[in-house]
């Protein structure tokens, strides 16, 4: 059941917070063995938690709509008392002494954290094929990748083992997994949400993110997790969003930007269908499709890495010298690869960075949000390393963040909303992006679709091991 | 070149793990020359540094 689903049942007394921690808990036992969705479980702790928001309901001191809800998070964000390993066998022992700033605020809230979900080491890769944790399971098709980094977070929630999660977005992190484990997930803008207490992996690019069952659930998370924050020196100085959306949701006036360029080559062919499939469903709802052009798209994708690479290897350049062998293998590539762009490139990289930006905000004069496919393809296989896409080997990890990597770039909010299925029924995403700070209007589309489609009703069947 | 880059910054990758990533190294190099190619000397980076947040070391 959603977020909005569960609550007013919470508030009236009808559903126990324990009850459903208990539920969580019982398919957490029964299908984490075949998903590996989890590092840490924390069925004690939370009881406790659910516990508190039982008692607190009962005596009149309902906090909101989280209050006694099951969350997962993504292993990255600090937990007071509770080991964070950020997927690494660097940091497998790591205890914070503090609460990462959104742990701080689902407290408050009254969110109960079941769980530690599994990622990509450091956050640095998109298969979840972790070398100290184990692979996570795409809970679609076993035998598939969730996508990361966030994978952990994506299939606890698809396979129903938490209610919502969290996760973290540096160059598709967020989007990649909601897209391939068909959930809902948000990068909201750069700054929006508190990056205070989590593990870096690129400074300039990381966005904290969360993903729900519907696009509803992820505006209701939205509204508990953002906000100001001194203690992140790049949050941003904008009040919580306030996101009203309408129960029977219209599009007329709402301007889409469609760049048939660059975004719509080389897809796996349900993929290119299921999107124009839903481009026509937002046609059908009002909106007015634009056809547009993205100016020098393929540059921001170069930007990414040449800022990337170098951000990561510098957090990392210690354990380059003194722990090598703790690194898998994917991972120790791509920060050795960091120790050879230049400075000067670096720093060209962000000026570009800034002239690219300022391009894409001026097409927001023109169409309120663009809509694009999230991934180009459905979920490979685990251990796949290339994908033949429009006649074309393509690098699995390429591939997947080639139509999502520039809006970490650009910093500008974007969502991922499951938008159909293959022949294998495995999920298919749609991006929605638009203007910084407009998560507004990419959740007002994203809920209009999802209000005239089935698509995140759809649950995978998972069987036991 | 990448093997006479590391042995002069002295960074201690193994050779066959050089070898694997040079490729990529080229094929990067190439396309940030290409991307890079354009007076940005009038760009701000963005990077700030702000005097009175010190900070812990």
């Amino acid at each position: 059941m959603t977020i909005r689903e569960l609550a007013p049942q919470i508030q009236a007394g009808k559903l126990s917070p324990v009850e459903l921690a208990a539920e969580t808990f019982r398919r957490i036992r029964q299908l984490n063995p075949a998903l590996n969705a989890y590092i840490t479980v924390l069925e004690e702790p939370a009881l406790e938690q659910a516990r508190q928001a039982e008692r607190e309901i009962r005596t009149g001191h309902y906090r909101g709509p989280l209050h006694g809800i099951p969350y997962a998070a993504k292993d990255l964000f600090y937990t007071r008392g509770v080991a964070t390993t950020a997927g690494s066998k660097l940091f497998r022992d790591f205890v914070p002494d503090y609460d990462a700033a959104v742990i701080e605020r689902l407290r408050d809230a009254g969110a109960v954290l079941v769980g530690k979900a599994g990622l990509h080491e450091l956050a640095y890769g998109v298969t979840n094929n972790n070398p100290h944790f184990g692979a996570v399971h795409n809970p679609w098709g076993l035998d598939r990748i969730p996508g990361g980094s966030s994978g952990g977070s994506t299939t606890a929630l698809a396979a129903g083992l938490c209610t919502f999660a969290l996760g973290s977005d540096t160059g598709g992190s967020v989007r990649i997994p909601a897209s391939f484990c068909g959930v809902t997930g948000l990068k909201p803008t750069f700054g929006r949400i508190s990056r205070y207490g989590v593990f870096p992996l690129g400074h300039t690019l990381d966005h904290v993110g969360h993903f729900g069952q519907t696009v509803a659930d992820v505006a209701t998370i939205l509204e508990a997790l953002a906000g100001p924050d001194p203690r992140d020196d790049s949050s941003a100085n904008e009040p919580p969003p306030r996101l009203e959306l309408p129960a029977d949701p219209k599009l007329k006036g709402v301007r889409i930007g469609v760049p048939r360029s660059y975004y719509f080559e080389r897809l796996q062919p349900e993929v290119d269908s299921a999107v124009k499939a839903a481009l026509k469903t937002l046609q059908g709802l009002g909106a007015e499709l634009q056809e547009i052009e993205i100016p020098e798209i393929e540059d921001f994708t170069v930007m990414s890495r040449l800022i990337l690479m170098p951000e990561a290897t510098a957090l990392h350049r210690r354990h380059l010298k003194t722990r090598r062998a703790d690194i898998g293998p994917d991972v120790l590539a791509l920060l050795d690869q960091g120790q050879f762009v230049l400075a000067t490139d670096y720093l060209d990289a962000q000026r570009r960075r800034r002239q690219l930006v300022q391009n894409l905000a001026k097409l927001f004069d023109q169409v309120r949000v663009i809509v694009t496919p999230t991934t180009p393809s459905t979920a490979p296989k685990i251990g796949q390393t290339t994908m033949e896409l429009g006649g074309r080997q393509e690098d699995v990890r390429l591939g997947s963040t080639r139509l999502v990597r520039a809006l970490n770039v650009a910093g500008v909010p974007a969502l991922s909303a499951p938008c159909g299925f293959d022949g294998q029924g495995l999920p298919i995403g749609l991006q929605i992006f638009g203007r910084a700070f407009d998560e507004a209007g990419v959740l007002l589309v994203g809920h209009a679709y999802e209000q005239a489609t089935e698509w995140h009703k759809r649950r995978p069947k998972v069987n036991a091991v | 070149m990448w093997k006479n880059i590391a042995q002069a910054l002295g960074l201690s990758i193994p050779e066959q793990q050089l070898e694997a990533i040079s490729p990529v190294l080229d094929s990067l190099w190439s396309q940030t020359r290409q991307a890079l190619d354009r007076d940005l000397s009038r760009v701000d980076p963005a990077l700030t540094f702000h005097p009175d947040l010190g900070g812990e070391a």
